[in-house]
């Protein structure tokens, strides 16, 4: 799509808000990548995409938290310069962030008109005049929210609507709500879509964003779908289904070799029963997992993000505390151990949130390359350190998977990202002794290394180890898998053979099962 | 052009380091003209008075015990991401505690000396607990709990000496400790004693313990990145109270070696601030543990020079102070100086276009 294309849409259609031939980049991460958006005036845009594919850093720039490096902003038909929220607020662009922005020992009012609140004597706070103006907002837009409470003592769901009365009464024409969702409940979330609906019969227009296809469908007029920081497409609710935008969302330009059938399947290796697990809110996002992975195979959890993959990894190695069940490593019960004396009983790891778990970016790569197994013979006798032993073992490792680094004491955050990546699935890979845990082990990596690391994964299972590839590619999952679970919701929906299934029943079922009747 | 590249990296650190006192010297220089006063004179005293004479350097290296032992403490507790700002705190509790071993007990030099000094790593050490115990397992800040807690350390000090110990001396302090506790001096007619060798011993064992061994790397691990080392399997909590026991004994030992080779006694208000300024000596030595005996004779070097310099170029005593501040302000602004050196050296280029160019 060109820009004159959509200019010539966008008068037709009363253009609220176009985005041109945006492109960010941090670092050399690049989050968006000449991107277009063009926001059609009292409609509820959303945008849709895996973690990581550009939303929140798109509505960011926009919001005037992030400067594009490139790109042109228009909104109400003029061309803007949004340097900083305040800009962003003047023109009538507010945004609800996945966290709250409230400062929680005041009242719901004083929290909605800080900074803009009414005076006496431009010097005393007017309370009955502040309490008075935001029970009519309230009320007005069918917010249910009492002015005199402290923001302390309410709920997630009503802290949200606050954040909605804020936008309201600085004048908001676009509001945009990032992944507002994900900290409510099921209830929460109905009364969130009749606020959303209700605020678009006043004419304000709003962008959603989130990854819950099920959430896109029941209220958005246009999607946009963004992976990898670009947009793949946009389109009308009409003429898609949750099967189409999850393909788009998922799918990936990679040219995927067939892999070579697992050879020997040996015996139950790690047997997961019964796993459940809270988040910090103490909501359940594990229920009831249960799964046995076997020596030799590949165990694939296919899922759209967020549907508990993560917290599934984290109790493996025991970061995530689990609230009940129990997970055997070769006949011993290892849960509730410390993350030290699991990964001992054999358990390697690639982390998902690789910068942030995976590697010590002020370590050099020798040093890097042999985190979490600094207490383990050769590297050290448990005390003191042989750097000798570090040495060879970088040097052995650089060369058998390639890591570009001009020495083995290069300091590790002057790699490049996709050899830091290499570091880490490097280090998990060669030294896990039973099983490898692999999260998004391929992701933001290019063509090449993604082939690369698939083949290690497929050497480590004939090596006889246990692999479990949790991925968000459905298309890597059905490629390496020798059996693939799907997770919705925290649960696992069922565990099928690769060979017994296709990608619109595994499609299906990544979206719970309960849409059957969309035709695949 | 990647060696010079490499070069550039590795060394930009030590580069930008020498930038920031450059940057001060200069700041102190235009401060000096703005009083009506010769900066390169002041300058010349200053070095004479640091390094003039033998005396004078022997003062200098006397002065720099103390703070390097401190600066040590404090880099083994911000290598593993706790900053410990309690040092003058612990230094005194160590100070009080070695002292009051080194006159209460009596034996051989050979068990005493070193009783001494343990019992001053030990007061240090235990003080420092309480606010590891907090920032480990509650959560609370240990810059804000360690700075409060070195006022209640300081006014028990102040008051042992000044109502429950006895004393005939015009200073408030201890009885004098037994000679057996003594460090003693090496250098005739100065007072350089042998706590010189501590400190160079006390940098090779911290040097030791961070690089060599796994207690070390785990620590670094943790004040680089927590949760990297969480998630492979480091205590976290275990490894910052461990660093906290460790960065408090180490400040209770550069008081404990104060007492045993300096004043041999506990004298009211005897640090002029070593533990404050032992955060600005580790800084500068970029948290290494050789590098503070470097930054450490150049703050002592301050405090000596500055006699000279106020009584030749007619500069108060407080001024040292200040230049202290200044220093610690340029240090602290080292990511300014850092992004226009880079700004400077690299230009401004479109950085996205670069980056989507390697990409493709």
């Amino acid at each position: 799509m060109t820009p004159t294309f959509l200019i010539v849409i966008g008068e037709i259609m009363a253009v609220i808000l176009e985005m041109r031939n945006i492109c960010k980049n941090f670092g050399n991460v690049l989050a968006n990548i000449h991107v277009d958006l063009s926001v059609e005036k009292g409609a509820i845009h959303s945008i849709v995409g895996e973690n990581g594919a550009g939303k929140t850093t798109l509505m960011n720039i926009l919001y005037g938290l992030y400067q594009a490096n490139e790109g042109e902003i228009f909104f109400d038909g003029k061309k803007v310069v949004i340097n900083d929220p305040s800009d962003a607020v003047h023109l009538g662009i507010g945004m609800i962030h996945q966290h709250f922005k409230l400062i929680p020992a005041m009242t719901v009012a004083e929290n909605v008109m800080l900074g803009l609140e009414p005076r006496i004597a431009n010097f005393f706070l007017d309370i009955k005049k502040l309490n008075q103006q935001t029970q009519e907002l309230s009320d007005k837009y069918g917010l249910a929210v009492s002015p005199d409470v402290l923001v302390e003592n309410i709920s997630v769901g009503i802290r949200q609507r606050v954040e909605i009365l804020k936008a309201l009464y600085r004048n908001v024409k676009l509001l945009i709500l990032d992944e507002p969702t994900a900290l409510l409940t099921p209830q929460e979330a109905e009364d969130l879509f009749r606020v959303i609906n209700h605020l678009r019969r006043d004419g304000i227009t709003i962008i959603f964003i989130s990854h819950h296809l099920d959430e896109i469908m029941k209220i958005s007029d246009r999607i946009t779908v963004m992976r990898d920081g670009k947009v793949v497409k946009t389109v009308d609710k009409k003429d898609t289904n949750e099967v189409g935008l999850a393909r788009m969302m998922v799918g990936r330009d990679v040219f995927l070799r067939p892999a070579p059938k697992a050879k020997k399947i040996g015996n139950t290796v790690l047997s997961i029963k019964n796993l459940c697990a809270n988040n910090i809110f103490h909501r359940q996002v594990l229920t009831n997992v249960s799964f046995d992975l076997r020596a030799g195979e590949i165990l694939g959890i296919a899922g759209v993000d967020g549907n508990g993959q993560s917290e599934l990894v984290r109790s493996l190695i025991g970061i995530q505390k689990i609230t009940s069940g129990e997970i055997i490593l070769n006949g011993k019960k290892i849960d509730h151990l410390p993350v030290r004396k699991m990964r001992d009983a054999g358990i390697g790891a690639i982390p998902e949130d690789r910068l942030k778990e995976g590697l010590v970016e002020d370590f050099n790569v020798q040093e890097n390359l042999i985190l979490g197994l600094q207490h383990h013979k050769p590297f050290s006798n448990g005390l003191i350190m042989n750097w000798m032993e570090v040495g060879k073992n970088a040097n052995k490792l650089i060369k058998k998977f390639d890591i570009r680094s001009p020495s083995i004491d290069f300091p590790t955050r002057l790699l490049s990202g996709g050899n830091q990546q290499k570091v880490i699935v490097a280090r998990e890979i060669f030294h896990a002794p039973d099983i490898v845990i692999a999260a998004q082990p391929t992701r933001g990596l290019d063509i090449a290394s993604t082939d690369f690391v698939h083949e290690q994964l497929i050497e480590q299972r004939d090596a006889g180890k246990a692999v479990l590839l949790v991925s968000l590619f459905l298309d890597e999952v059905l490629l390496l898998s020798t059996r693939i679970a799907v997770m919705y919701k925290g649960k696992i929906v069922d565990i099928v053979d690769k060979d017994k299934t296709t990608p619109e029943k595994l499609g299906l079922m990544m979206l719970g099962g309960s849409y059957q009747h969309i035709p695949a | 052009m990647l060696r010079i590249k490499n070069f550039f990296n590795k060394f930009q650190a030590i580069f930008i380091i020498l930038i920031a006192l450059l940057l001060s010297l200069v700041a102190v220089g235009l401060l000096l003209v703005a009083t009506n006063r010769n900066p390169f004179a002041a300058f010349y005293y200053f070095l004479r008075g640091g390094f003039g004479t033998l005396y004078n350097t022997a003062d200098t290296i006397t002065r720099m015990i103390p703070l390097a032992i401190a600066g040590v403490a404090f880099l083994i507790g911000a290598q593993t991401g706790v900053f410990n700002v309690g040092i003058e705190g612990q230094l005194l509790l160590g100070a009080m505690a070695s002292a009051l071993v080194g006159y209460a007990v009596k034996l051989p030099a050979l068990f005493h000396l070193p009783l001494m000094l343990l019992s001053g790593c030990l007061a240090g050490g235990l003080y420092a607990l309480i606010a590891a115990w907090l920032k480990a397992y509650r959560d609370i800040n240990e810059i804000l709990s360690t700075i409060m807690l070195n006022y209640p350390a300081f006014f028990f000090c102040h008051y042992l000496v000044v109502r429950v110990i006895p004393n005939e001396s015009v200073v408030p302090g201890t009885p004098f400790i037994q000679k057996t506790a003594e460090l003693p001096f090496i250098l005739p007619g100065t007072k350089l004693h042998a706590g010189i060798f501590v400190a160079i011993l006390v940098s090779v064992a911290a040097y030791w313990l961070l690089q060599k061994t796994t207690l070390g790397y785990e620590m670094r691990a943790v004040g680089r990145n927590k949760e990297a080392a969480r998630y492979h399997g480091v205590p976290v909590e275990k490894r910052m109270v461990l660093s906290f026991f460790l960065s408090g004994a180490i400040a209770g030992l550069a008081g404990a070696v104060e007492m045993a080779g300096l004043h041999h006694r506990y004298l009211d208000q005897f640090s002029p601030g070593y533990g404050y300024d032992a955060i600005t000596v580790a800084l500068l030595a970029l948290l290494n543990p050789f590098g503070v005996l470097i930054t450490g004779t150049l703050f002592g070097a301050l405090k000596t020079g500055i006699m000279d310099m106020s009584i030749y170029v007619q500069i108060p005593r407080q001024l040292a102070t200040l230049i202290n501040g200044i220093v610690v302000l340029f240090i602290a602004g080292k990511n300014l100086i850092e992004s226009s050196y880079v700004r400077f050296f690299k230009g401004k280029e479109r950085y996205f276009d670069t980056v989507a160019k390697e990409k493709q």
